[in-house]
């Protein structure tokens, strides 16, 4: 990488050596940065393909999502509104996001609470709140082995619930002598509820905590299908504390009243867990919006809709809906004070293997050696693969000299360029219709929106017997056609009200030149041609691979075009849409289906119902009238409708345009239109999803399916492995080898 | 050959890495030449709980073993048939492994296709509707603007 130093301009240096750049909130105003715009990247040192860091739900096999910020209030929360990411597709994965680490620097401890950065409001009065962009800088020149954070795991013990205890341990400790520590929120009495780093800075051996500043690694969330970095956050939304810094395990809700997200403290002390069910319980109404950590993204809820019923399913969470601290109120059987979030070691330690920065489990090892001369077992760095990812796993002790950060003198020695390559074509996040603002309506003949009242004064005048009547009509006709009928170019049924989609003025009917003496709205142009016929947001069942193809199938109807089967691999966790644009000379139409706001399907139709007007059902005797009274005139008027069509400049296409419309009409057959309106006018889909019948022992005796990688220790219970490498096992004979591996290839408990 | 044994018990899974084990006794043993490394015949005095020990560590040979039931002889022997448990005796080496995990009974990638997963043949089935409110044909009325009349010319004589 190289430091684009335009942006990243080194405005200041520190008494530990620490080159820093300007807060970001100075580079907004200055426009080196720019909301919603991506930023420049040529900070980042490297790039973590996964979120490791923690996940909602209630039980181990939940599934781990990031908290992304979506469905924002708008309000007056101006920065939520600038940082609105409402729309993004996702591809249905909850951690679609990239994580692009880079460093910031902190030194602003003035408020005495450094980095309280918790808020998103844009009226924070708060004393001792601060915006994480009022506080952070770029680092701009830092020695990469000297930095090396501690790790730290802090853990409830809620034995006894009247007087719980917290305790902080080191990840090794954690590891080691509490090695089912991570299966917490429903049983034993110990829960890993939080995990804290600390920077320290220098040379092996006289390395010292950075107490009067602080090195975040901080990462932005980039989504692929909008070419958008959204904004810089730390390991996540948390907070620092007497220069400790928190991951994540918290919700989150977004009160109006004082325009600012909060973080309700579930696990800080010990009441707390009931802060958020206060405080939302005492101002119970709908201006607080709960934004909570669920599977495919926080969803905004109200809080009166909570209740049993919505959340609990037979005695068990509803996989459907969001889960959140609210839900210990109401399973009798939890304590308030136990955490909702799933953490485990091994989720710690892939995280901080994800930041790519040298790290240790245990406080003992703070003086070691990095780089090349790295020995330490508990000295961790995470593996950058050829492209520059980090994916969770690390080297350790005399490993990590093979870390390729082992040669890096300062951070922008990293060599990989996460600029974002331009080749993506122009990524756009939303695909528009068209508005077209000419129309094939009203131009070479007249259109007129009419009743079922008015066209039966309109037909009692046409077939009247009267013979002026016939005249009129014929003399009218004489230069248009053979065929007085032929003044009819259409009659259509549809199944809405027409009279949004037009301007109209009121006017006499008229045929050819004939003034039919009945009042009807003379289309005057078109507003829209578009139909909203709704949307919904396709939410998954199962959280896991059977909400997709080929497990679950669906199809949807769309009223008069029929069906089309879709995946729901492209669907889950989207938004729905169906538009109809209707073609209102033909009567066809085109069903629109969206997901997000991306048009992926088209289908056409017939909406409009053709009513023959050429049929002699009900007025025979005067369509005969009328038809035997032009025969003598029907050679030379066919000639001159001939000449008619083939005239370049003269309407000719409109006036194709208008035939072809009836004969297209008459060729769908008015049954089949017909019928369509007595079908569902709703568009709905069908959903098809399998149906599990899992065992209790299933994990325990089949397991899940993992697909990861790590050192078997830090896993437990039923395990399987694939294509062992049992070649470093020492003193083990070559019967012992092939028996290991076959055991470990064919399950056991690890 | 004489050597060293401890003598266990334990009530986990063969399977187990790590197995929760109970000593019963530290003593000297026989071991029945020739020995194959991996499925030695240790012979130790007869003592009152020596039915319960299933499981053995010899020192010698740096290996833990499964053993069956002792086979009593005159002249207060016990005999045991073992044979090695190759996930006990290198629990270290294998714990520090680093291997794909394929299954797990913890950890769950939940977007990976599981052929395990144990499906019934029927499907459920959900119905979701897209609400509009423009399709109004069952609630029109006779002055409702249903119909789009065409007409040529709109010129009148």
């Amino acid at each position: 990488m190289t430091l684009n130093e335009e942006v990243y301009n080194t405005v200041g240096t520190d008494a530990s050596g620490i080159g820093y750049g300007s807060y970001l909130q100075t580079m907004l105003t200055d426009g080196k940065l720019k909301y919603n715009t991506p930023w420049d990247v040529s900070n980042i040192y490297v790039r973590n393909k996964g979120c490791f860091l923690l996940g909602s739900g209630f039980e181990n096999n939940r599934p781990i999502s990031i908290l992304k910020f979506t469905n924002f209030e708008d309000g007056n929360n101006t920065r939520a509104k600038t940082l609105d990411i409402t729309s993004i597709d996702d591809s249905a994965i909850p951690y679609v996001s990239i994580r692009l680490m880079r460093l910031a620097y902190n030194a602003d401890f003035s408020s005495g609470l450094p980095a309280q950065g918790v808020t998103w409001g844009n009226n924070v009065s708060t004393t001792g709140y601060r915006e994480y962009w009022d506080i952070w800088r770029p680092v701009t020149n830092i020695n990469f082995n000297n930095l090396v954070y501690t790790v730290y795991c802090q853990v409830l013990d809620n034995t006894d619930t009247d007087n719980p205890v917290y305790y902080t341990y080191s990840l090794d400790y954690v590891k080691n002598n509490l090695p089912n520590l991570y299966r917490f929120g429903f049983d034993g009495n110990q829960y890993l509820v939080n995990f804290s780093i600390r920077a320290f800075y220098g040379n092996a051996g006289e390395r010292e905590r950075l107490t009067s500043s602080y090195i975040f690694p901080v990462c932005e969330l980039y989504f692929p299908s909008q070419n958008m970095l959204v904004y810089w956050k730390p390991l996540s939304q948390s907070y620092t504390q007497n220069d400790q810094y928190f991951g994540e395990t918290r919700s989150f809700y977004y009160n109006t009243s004082q325009q600012r997200f909060y973080y309700p403290s579930i696990t800080q002390n010990p009441y707390s867990g009931r802060l958020f069910r206060y405080t939302m319980h005492s101002n119970a109404n709908n201006a607080n919006q709960a934004f909570i950590s669920t599977y495919p993204y926080p969803q905004s809820i109200d809080w009166n809709s909570l209740s049993e019923q919505n959340y609990i399913v037979n005695g068990l969470p509803n996989n459907n809906k969001p889960n959140f601290g609210i839900f210990m109120d109401y399973y009798p059987t939890l304590n308030t004070n136990r955490p909702i979030y799933y953490m485990s070691g091994i989720l710690i330690e892939q995280t901080m293997n994800g930041l790519g920065v040298w790290w240790v489990d245990t406080e003992d090892s703070i003086q070691s050696e990095t780089g090349k001369n790295c020995t330490d077992p508990h000295m961790h760095i995470g593996i950058i693969d050829e492209e520059g990812f980090t994916n969770g796993s690390g080297f350790s002790g005399s490993e990590a000299q093979n870390a390729i950060q082992s040669n890096w003198e300062n951070y922008t020695d990293s060599p990989f360029d996460y600029t974002i390559p331009d080749n993506f074509g122009n990524l756009v996040s939303d695909i528009s219709l068209n508005s077209p603002n000419i129309s094939p309506l009203n131009t070479f003949n007249s259109n007129y929106l009419i009743s079922a009242n008015t066209l039966n004064q309109f037909a009692s005048w046409l077939w009247n017997p009267d013979g002026t009547v016939f005249d009129d009509i014929v003399n009218g006709l004489k230069l248009f056609g053979q065929n007085p009928i032929e003044a009819l170019t259409s009659l259509k049924l549809f199944p809405f009200d027409l009279t949004p989609f037009f301007s109209t003025t009121s006017s006499n009917i008229t045929m050819g030149r004939t003034n039919s003496g009945i009042n009807a709205d003379l289309v005057t142009g078109t507003k829209t041609a578009v139909i909203d016929m709704g949307s919904v947001l396709f939410n998954a069942k199962y959280n896991n691979f059977l909400d997709y193809s080929p497990y679950t199938k669906c199809m949807l109807y769309l009223p008069y075009c029929g069906t089309v089967d879709i995946s729901p691999t492209d669907v889950v966790g989207k938004t729905v849409s169906v538009k109809y644009i209707i073609d209102f000379v033909t009567g066809g139409c085109t069903a629109v289906v969206y997901f997000d706001n991306i048009p992926y399907v088209y289908k056409t139709g017939i909406i409009g119902f053709n009513i023959p007007v050429t049929s002699t059902d009900s007025a025979a005797l005067t369509s005969s009238v009328i038809s035997g009274t032009l025969n003598a005139v029907n050679s030379g008027v066919n000639v001159f409708s001939g000449n008619l069509r083939e005239i370049p400049n003269f309407g000719g296409s409109l006036y194709q345009l208008s035939t072809s419309a009836k004969q297209t009409f008459q060729q769908s057959g008015a049954s089949t239109g017909y019928s369509s309106q007595y079908q569902p006018q709703n568009a709905y889909f069908i959903v098809s999803r399998p149906s599990t019948n899992i065992p209790k022992t299933f994990p325990h005796t089949f397991g899940y399916s993992a697909n990861t990688s790590g050192r078997i220790r830090d896993f437990s219970g039923f395990t399987i492995c694939k294509n062992v490498d049992t070649s470093g096992i020492p003193d083990a004979t070559a019967e012992e080898r092939e028996e290991i591996k076959r055991i470990l290839e064919s399950g056991f408990y690890a | 050959m004489q050597t060293q044994v401890s003598l266990y018990t334990t009530s986990d899974d063969k399977l187990c890495r790590i197995k929760n084990l109970t000593l019963i006794q530290e003593t000297q043993c026989i071991i029945t030449m020739p020995c194959n490394i991996l499925g030695p015949i240790v012979k130790i005095k007869y003592f009152p709980e020596v039915s319960s020990v299933n499981y053995i560590y010899i020192p010698e040979f740096k290996r833990f073993y499964f053993s069956k039931a002792p086979t009593l002889q005159a002249g207060s022997t016990a005999i045991f048939d073992c044979s090695v448990d190759v996930l006990g005796s290198y629990a270290n080496y294998i714990g520090a492994m680093d291997v794909t995990i394929d299954r797990n009974e913890y950890f769950q990638n939940k977007y990976i296709a599981d052929s395990l997963i144990p499906l019934n043949t029927y499907n459920t089935y959900e119905v979701i509707r897209l609400d509009n409110t423009i399709m109004t044909l069952n609630t029109a009325t006779a002055d409702g603007k249903y119909y789009l009349l065409s007409t040529m010319g709109g010129r009148t004589v």
